[in-house]
């Protein structure tokens, strides 16, 4: 079983995308595969994928957070207003960054403040921003973008790869080494397996949460800015988006533990592929919406339940190894 | 009949590597307080959780009531008439007094709780322990000494003939004490045979009529209080051979690195004291002493009201860990898997958390894995880890190699001041030897240790000087040419020499 594990973690999302691009490509053989079906799948990954770059630091911590799509919201009604009032591309899209920076920042200070978990902050932060987003722009639709900012997502590079592929690449490029190479990521992980541990071995807790929700929030601004690029319009509806969600499904999925300190970027990402790849085939060959939801949740509580297996078939073995140690120590008290 | 209610014979427990329970006779008689006595680890709770019903010994028999048993389930146990209070209480905080009361046998009337004919007989078995509370109010409002009351109800409406309690001051006020002596006293009256577990003497010669002492599970001696004194008692807890070898020191004592002067907070009052180069500082005590706490104030941990603390002559402030580690100051905690290590990281990964931005970095960006790798490595010889790849996980290690991954974190810190809070909990006897020798080699080398320990054995053996407290207060400083067992026992338990 452990053997499976092992396997599994590392390899199982390559397999089952592989398992994936072969089952459709016979079920549906001149539509899926096909160069237009690959860029269509990486194209709509993009923007979750680049929002799981900041959802997997934050569940690395033991952090779910439910505030991603109005935050979102927040930031494209920021930036696209900003924009027809002429303000120059890039300070529009620095502004939307500083959003997403502020509005992490916040949630880590209130949960550190309250001593609760980031779930709870977050499920009421996400209804305040959701009203401030209606109350700004009500149900009106933002449109009539320049031009110069769709071309952001849209530009094609060597005549057919979409630049927002780019975008997403270099978001995962950059969100693996910060998490896998730098100290401030080992802390991320030191601070989600084990806070306390963490803390007693002198590491300022509070300063790196605080600094992972900081830096998840760069990456949900720019989720933010690529759709909106893409979509050329801004609505306060982004925010009943349900991104969140999906990016936990996706990062879960591909081996984040959710209950922190432990997963890879590179496996979160592919989790997020697996999705897309899924329900991009399962719209080709015409399974239909409704249906998609079902599985959708049927994926979540196996990732989950694969989870919870995982932690426990590690920590089975060892209690049969230590049995005798516990209850020595037990004795002891 | 035999006029005992409880005879516990030849009764044996044992984990691996250790014997809890050695042979045990008890004997108590029906109707009496009968206190149970012994250091911490001398097999009480073990004996406990025997009558209780909640471990099966492994041979043996236990008589209650005229019955002889093998061993005891919770259920059949609670059937026959044995309560306990545990340290911990095991009350529903949002149910009310009376739904705690009769938890689990609630009187019903056509399939509905019958609440007021509840209320009512709470309120009765209230009265006939001599205390008032309203019995709809919910326990979480309750104060500590209340709850322990309902606890106490709970077992009575239950009909019980032998209540057992452990440690059931610990937590009260002075007045919340008086109050539950009250209701010993009326408990015994009605007939209900009470064994009292504490390690607070006055109070054993204040309630019970006789003693069994205990010590590495095994019986000692059965006194009557009335012909006994503190002091014999001390003396037939402690009387145990020291068995393990300890390595000797090697080096004299340097200078005073540390001095603490009148620590207070977190539960402990006015602790000083100082520490030399190369020396190994003890801190002893029974549990809830106050030593942990006092730790944590000085690493940063907790925050502390008043009180100095100078290192190598100078004043510093402590007000996180992070400056306690910048200081130089190391700690081991006492809980491993609790706060200790990461389990679910490669040891690699653990050695080196704390002190990636000190010696692990490149370009100041990102770690070194090359150095990191020879760290590693380096400790892995250096504490024998054993394990077969540095990317081991550490839930998958023995109690002792996680322990020696904990060391090597805090090692590979760079603390001069290392501090050790139950070094050798849970781990087997030859990992243990390999922990002694591993702390007299770093004093060697000329740090500085403080040592947290509840076995005896292990502060005798290894301090060059013992602080020992009691109840959050320092009763003293002994030196090595002072100790003995009995010295720190007696003042342990708070008695003055």
């Amino acid at each position: 079983m452990n053997r499976f594990f092992m396997l599994w973690k590392k390899f199982g999302m390559y397999a089952l995308l592989i398992i994936l691009a072969v089952g459709f490509s016979i079920a549906s053989p001149n539509t899926f595969f096909t160069t237009t079906t690959l860029f269509n799948i990486l194209k709509q990954a993009s923007v979750t994928g680049v929002l799981s770059c900041g959802v997997t630091m934050m569940l690395l911590t033991g952090a779910i957070d439910l505030s991603c799509a109005s935050r979102m919201a927040i930031i494209t009604i920021l930036v696209s207003t900003m924009m027809l009032n002429g303000i120059p591309i890039p300070v529009c899209i620095l502004a939307g960054i500083a959003v997403g920076v502020l509005t992490g920042v916040l949630n880590a200070v209130l949960s550190e403040l309250l001593h609760t978990t980031m779930f709870v902050t977050t499920l009421a932060i996400n209804y305040v921003w959701t009203g401030v987003c209606y109350l700004t722009v009500g149900a009106a639709t933002i449109y009539g973008l320049p031009t110069a900012f769709g071309a952001i997502s849209q530009t094609l590079v060597f005549g057919t790869i979409p630049s927002i592929i780019f975008i997403f690449i270099a978001c995962a490029v950059v969100a693996s080494f910060v998490l896998g190479k730098t100290r401030f990521g080992r802390h991320v992980y030191a601070i989600g397996g084990n806070r306390e541990a963490a803390r007693l071995a002198g590491i300022n807790v509070v300063k790196v949460n605080i600094m992972t929700h900081a830096v998840a929030g760069v990456f949900i601004a720019i989720g933010a800015i690529i759709l909106m690029s893409r979509t050329m319009v801004a609505t306060a509806s982004t925010a009943n988006g349900t991104y969140s969600f999906d990016c936990i499904i996706g990062c879960v999925l591909g081996g984040v533990l959710l209950s922190g300190g432990n997963g890879k970027m590179s496996n979160a990402i592919m989790g997020i592929l697996v999705i897309n790849v899924l329900f991009n085939g399962l719209t080709i060959i015409g399974v239909n919406d409704y249906w998609q939801m079902v599985v959708k949740g049927a994926i979540l509580f196996l990732a989950i339940a694969l989870d919870i297996l995982q932690t426990r078939s590690v920590s089975r073995k060892k209690s049969i190894s230590e049995e005798g140690g516990k209850n020595t120590s037990a004795e002891a008290v | 009949m035999s006029d005992y209610i409880l005879e516990i014979e030849h009764l044996t427990k044992t984990y691996p590597g250790v014997t809890a329970l050695d042979n045990m006779t008890l004997k108590v008689r029906a109707g009496e307080v009968h206190a149970i006595v012994g250091e911490n680890g001398a097999g009480k709770s073990t004996l406990i959780k025997s009558i209780t019903g909640a471990i099966v010994p492994d041979s043996g028999s236990i008589t209650f009531d005229g019955h002889r048993h093998s061993h005891m389930t919770p259920k059949g146990a609670q059937d026959i008439g044995i309560g306990v209070i545990y340290q911990e209480f095991n009350l529903v905080p949002g149910l009310s007094v009376a739904e705690n009361i009769f938890l689990g046998s609630y009187a019903k009337e056509r399939g509905l709780i019958d609440f007021k004919y509840m209320n009512q007989k709470a309120t009765e078995a209230m009265r006939s322990i001599g205390v008032q509370l309203d019995p709809s109010q919910s326990v979480a409002s309750l104060t500590v000494g209340h709850q322990q009351i309902v606890e106490i109800l709970r077992s009575l409406v239950k009909n019980i003939k032998l209540l057992i309690m452990d440690e059931p001051t610990a937590p009260l006020t002075a007045s919340e004490v008086r109050q539950l002596f009250e209701i010993i006293q009326s408990l015994r009256q009605r007939g209900v045979t009470i064994i009292y577990i504490s390690h607070r003497l006055e109070e054993i010669f204040a309630l019970a009529g006789r003693v069994t002492i205990m010590r590495d599970g095994q019986y000692i001696k059965t006194l009557d209080t009335a012909q006994t004194s503190k002091q014999e008692l001390i003396r037939y807890m402690v009387g145990r051979e020291l068995s393990n070898k300890f390595p000797e020191r090697e080096l004299p004592l340097g200078e005073e690195v540390l001095r603490v002067e009148d620590l207070t907070g977190n539960g402990v009052e006015n602790i000083s004291f100082d520490l030399h180069k190369g020396e190994i500082l003890g801190f002893a005590g029974l549990l809830g002493c106050g030593r942990t706490e006092t730790i944590e104030l000085l690493y940063g941990a907790r925050k502390k009201d008043s009180g100095k603390i100078f290192l190598n002559g100078k004043e510093v402030r402590i007000a996180s860990t992070s400056e306690a580690v910048e200081l130089g100051l190391g700690l081991v905690p006492e809980d491993r898997k609790r706060t200790g290590a990461f389990l679910y990281s490669s040891i690699r990964w653990n050695i080196s958390i704390g002190c990636l931005k000190k010696k692990l970095m490149k370009h100041n960006l990102i770690v070194d894995t090359k150095k990191e790798q020879a760290l590693a490595e380096n400790y892995r010889e250096k504490l024998r880890i054993r394990t077969p790849s540095l990317d081991q996980l550490v839930a998958n290690l023995s109690g002792g190699n996680q322990q020696k991954v904990v060391v090597a974190k805090m090692l590979a810190m760079d603390a001069e001041i290392l501090i050790f809070d139950e070094p050798t909990r849970g781990i087997d006897v030859g990992a243990k030897q390999e922990i002694y020798q591993l702390i007299r080699n770093l004093v060697n080398e000329g740090k500085s240790v403080i040592m947290i320990s509840s076995e005896m054995e292990e502060v005798l053996g290894l301090s060059d000087r013992i602080v020992v407290l009691h109840e959050g207060h320092q009763m003293g400083i002994l030196e090595r040419g002072q100790f003995s067992q009995e010295r720190v026992l007696t003042l342990a338990s708070g008695v003055r020499e």
